[in-house]
């Protein structure tokens, strides 16, 4: 303790001190609350890292599969991220904006999400027909390995039309199947054009809406990453942003009024719903900052059973999971 | 059909077991079954989360109470943890020793929790109604006031009472201070003091 006192120079020695540095007048210091970890507030938004994204989920994916009821389809799934993952690597780096910048500017400053569907034209295509080619689901079940041959036979307009419509949230019930696969490609692309954004730019559309992309939240996390230590973030169904919501309030209506935590701690302790009285609506609820390795989407799928047994109490999801809906 | 989901993400036109989503679609029906079995013998547990303000200081760290239970019913709630509130823009989830001792404080067995009274020369405290602990305390402060209150200083006008002091709360709200320092104020009361000095 001695030495914060002592800073003659007769402390001078082998402690290096401040004092090393150019004397700073009080006037010119400034509060530094990162050094003792919190910040004067969390950043808003955590953009997605493609590298990343898909490989940890299937990381994620092969790991919960194997004694699990939903094991099968855990696995299947696992095969999908590893072929985003596939098809992310090879993907070029983005040198340019989506759309041009204007355009961006002009849906931010009328409350809108700067991705839209007009930027996918160009990319979505070749990275569907990129994820088809590399996907093989020798194991999977007839209907999947049909559904992905109706869609290896669909007509580019075709295939783009139903992206537009799994963009949109209206999934076609009758190509739920097919979805899935669009849904994995559309990832792999809203992913990269978010990774491209300028997160000081973005601003809060709604609740529970995605300010990249204006996508639903598949989960809500309460992270543990340094400067929002349990702050809670909602994580998109489509892009794979991260963005901030206030915790204790519905993701769907806003409310704060009767929000309750539902677990099953014989299953998983760390994975809760957040269910709203107000308008009857859950979503799952991740707690990261006890288990980094809890993934948005297949934590989601493997808590499954949470959902089943939320619905008996009448509440209804909120948000989406594009790789399982319903 | 098509199952709409609107840009708030709430699932529409079909119910939330939706026994031809992803699932049945893709062939991996057969499943659910045995999920639902997985799950069937464990009933939900409920918590509850709750904003409130550490009582400590005048800093006012927001914390949360987690809680089991739901209040509704007949089952009992408790708080089993306290900690930092991480959407609380003073203290961003952080909280003091003290603070985050803040459970004991809450379950402590010699917590006052409603007015105790021991008589002059009685040796134990004894339970008091609120009328009759609020009585008893205005009429010393009335005795008291009336005994010592200092209207003038020579020729000046003071209109001081300087023997009983008051210790506002720290966690109050402002309108709540608001009041409490016009109540204070108002008696003469020059003593006067908040918890967050403490």
């Amino acid at each position: 303790m001695v030495r914060f006192f002592k800073r003659d120079a007769a402390s001078k020695g082998a402690v290096r001190t401040d004092a090393d540095a150019p004397a700073r007048k009080p006037r010119e210091l400034k509060p530094e609350p990162e050094r003792i970890g919190i910040a004067g507030s969390v950043p808003f938004v955590r953009l997605p890292e493609p590298a990343t994204l898909f490989a940890k989920r299937a990381e994620r994916l092969r790991t919960l599969a194997p004694d699990h009821p939903l094991g099968g389809y855990l696995a299947f799934l696992a095969q999908i991220a590893e072929a985003q993952a596939a098809v992310q690597a090879e993907r070029p780096p983005v040198s340019t904006a989506p759309e041009p910048a204007p355009d961006l500017a002009l849906r931010t400053e009328h409350g809108m999400p700067p991705l839209s569907r007009h930027g996918l034209d160009g990319v979505f295509p070749e990275v569907l027909a990129a994820l088809l080619a590399r996907l093989d689901l020798g194991t999977a079940p007839e209907p999947a390995r049909r559904a992905l041959d109706t869609l290896r036979r669909a007509a580019p307009e075709d295939r783009l039309d139903l992206a537009v419509q799994v963009f949109e949230g209206a999934i076609p019930v009758e190509r739920v199947a097919e979805s899935v696969y669009v849904a994995a490609a559309l990832q792999i692309c809203l992913a990269e054009q978010a990774a491209g954004l300028d997160t000081k730019a973005l601003k809060p559309i709604a609740d529970g809406v995605c300010p990249c992309c204006g996508g639903a939240p598949t989960a809500s996390l309460v992270v543990g990453w340094t400067p929002a230590d349990k702050a809670r973030y909602l994580a998109c169904t489509l892009c794979g942003t991260q963005w901030n919501h206030v915790r204790i309030r519905c993701t769907a209506c806003g409310s704060g009024e009767g929000v309750s935590y539902y677990g099953l701690d014989e299953v998983s302790g760390d994975i809760q719903v957040e269910t709203c009285t107000t308008c009857h609506s859950y979503i799952k609820h991740l707690h990261q900052h006890r288990d980094p390795a809890l993934d948005p989407v297949a934590d989601d799928i493997a808590s499954y059973g949470l959902d089943l047994k939320i619905a008996e109490d009448g509440f209804r999801k909120a948000g989406l999971n594009l790789m399982m809906v319903g | 059909m098509t199952v709409q989901v609107s840009r708030r993400g709430l699932l529409r036109g079909v119910g939330s077991g939706l026994a031809g989503g992803t699932l049945g679609a893709l062939g991996f029906g057969g499943l659910e079954p045995a999920m639902a079995a997985a799950v069937r013998p464990f009933k939900l547990a409920q918590m509850r989360e709750t904003r409130n303000t550490c009582p400590y200081c005048s800093v006012s760290c927001g914390v949360i109470l987690y809680s089991l239970g739901d209040r509704s019913k007949n089952a009992r709630s408790a708080v089993m943890h306290v900690e930092g509130d991480p959407d609380h823009p003073v203290n961003r989830g952080t909280l003091c020793p003290k603070g985050s001792a803040l459970l004991d404080f809450i379950q402590s067995e010699t917590r006052t929790k409603y007015p105790l009274y021991r008589a002059a020369g009685a040796a134990e405290f004894k339970r008091v109604s609120w009328d009759f602990a609020l009585d008893r305390i205005a009429r010393l402060l009335k005795d008291d006031r009336d005994r010592n209150f200092v209207a003038k200083n020579g020729d000046l006008t003071v209109n001081r009472w300087t023997t009983t002091g008051f210790l506002g709360a720290s966690a109050t709200t402002n309108e709540t201070a608001w009041i409490t320092y016009k109540a204070v104020r108002s008696m003469g009361a020059l003593v006067f003091d908040n918890q967050a000095r403490v």
